[in-house]
């Protein structure tokens, strides 16, 4: 996994949290979720990551595959992932709204 | 430009194959989609072997703490158990080591080594125990398992491991027929075809020890033990985890307290004499009573940590 350049301090880059994101906007494959990632995070998640990370979900429940006559099986996020994922958005949330108002910042929304 | 399936299919060969039967043919797509013709790149590669060991671990219940807990439990106590071999392989060679170093002057030089050494022996006499009793709780199920139909699945194993054992028990018998009309010089050391007939005969016995091991745990992997079992096995491999480090700790103060007051005694040298107290068998038997000691730790930590979740 590698990310891109940036600031000294980065993005949360937990392949788990990255995948739940990019399935939240919608079911994926496993090249688009990689495309996906690198596009709103800017970290590219190599093959290996990408499917340990979809093994542990798929484990956890939190995300399920669909079904496809193709090899690339789309995978979808399931009412837990979306729970786990919110409770982790709120966490971050609550950070940033922390180190925001320490440093005199508005956060902006994303659409 | 299009690569054939199968030179991509190799390298997913790091992966368990339960894990490749599920996820094989998706994760060979997203490599074809990424590399898209090009050959993969060294760093592609040991990326794949990396994440193909850790799957490999977390499926056999190694490391990570999702998953069955009984499996975890099981996977902690069968390290234990490799543990125990490396200590008995490693223990047998410190006994040789230490042949006769209760007749070292002065006396004074072996307060530390004897203290060390009755607690290498009382901790290997209690492992022992506790490794037998644990076999012997696994008994009924191994029985049940092999006679509905377990057999085919661990028969090369343990066909390998007899063969080695009676190979072994002719060896010993035929070595010691020739040490018998052997003086004590010519045991050790003076006769060099009898001394490289015991080194052969050393390799066959740890060989055989390994071979008796990957046996043992071949079986166990595969039976069905109860709750209540699974925590007794549990408890004893704990204990026979911090009995393993013990050996390695007490071999070790034996090693300083010889190296303090007759290190001449470990080198074989005149007394009084000051060698380096660093020998080839002692290096062997530190290699494999370290390796026991951090293994033990490994596998105690993973059962004691996933017990409670039985």
């Amino acid at each position: 996994m590698t990310t891109a350049p940036g600031p000294a301090l980065r993005r949360s880059n937990d392949p788990p949290l990255l995948i739940l994101t990019s399935l939240a906007a919608g079911p994926k494959h496993g090249h688009a979720l990689a495309k996906d990632i690198e596009e709103f995070a800017g970290v590219h998640l190599g093959p290996g990551a990408l499917y340990g990370a979809i093994t542990r979900l798929e484990e956890r429940g939190l995300i399920e595959p669909l079904a496809s006559d193709d090899r690339r099986r789309p995978y979808r996020i399931t009412a837990a992932g979306s729970e786990a994922l919110s409770a982790a958005v709120a966490d971050m949330r609550r950070l940033a709204d922390v180190g925001a108002g320490r440093l005199g910042l508005t956060l902006r929304v994303a659409p | 430009m299009t690569r054939p399936a199968g030179d991509l299919d190799r390298l997913l060969r790091w992966y368990p194959s339960a894990w490749r039967e599920r996820y094989g043919a998706e994760l060979t797509a997203l490599l074809e989609d990424e590399l898209d013709g090009a050959a993969p790149g060294v760093g592609l590669r040991l990326s794949l072997a990396w994440s193909g060991i850790r799957q490999r671990s977390r499926s056999a219940g190694l490391t990570g703490d999702g998953g069955d807990a009984a499996l975890r439990v099981r996977t902690g106590a069968l390290v234990v158990l490799v543990a125990w071999a490396l200590v008995v392989a490693g223990g047998a060679a410190f006994a040789k080591v230490a042949e006769h170093f209760t007749r070292v002057q002065p006396p004074g030089a072996q307060t530390l080594p004897r203290g060390a050494f009755d607690g290498v022996v009382g901790l290997a006499v209690a492992g022992a125990v506790l490794v037998a009793v644990g076999a012997l709780l696994a008994l009924p199920a191994s029985v049940r398992f092999l006679r509905s139909g377990g057999w085919p699945a661990v028969r090369r194993r343990v066909a390998w491991a007899a063969g080695a054992a009676a190979v072994l028990a002719v060896a010993t018998l035929g070595l010691a027929q020739w040490a018998h009309h052997l003086d004590v010089h010519q045991r050790n050391g003076g006769d060099a075809v009898y001394s490289a007939a015991f080194v052969a005969w050393g390799l066959l016995a740890a060989s055989t020890l390994g071979l008796l091991t990957a046996a043992g745990v071949a079986i166990a992997r595969r039976i069905e033990l109860g709750r209540a079992v699974l925590r007794v096995e549990a408890a004893l491999a704990v204990v026979v985890g911090a009995v393993t480090v013990g050996i390695t700790v007490a071999v070790g103060l034996w090693w300083a307290g010889m190296a303090r007051g007759a290190p001449w005694f470990l080198t074989g040298g005149r007394p009084g004499s000051h060698p380096t107290p660093v020998t080839l068998p002692l290096a062997v038997v530190a290699m494999c009573l370290v390796a026991a000691g951090g293994l033990a730790i490994v596998g105690l930590v993973r059962t004691a940590g996933s017990v409670a979740d039985v």
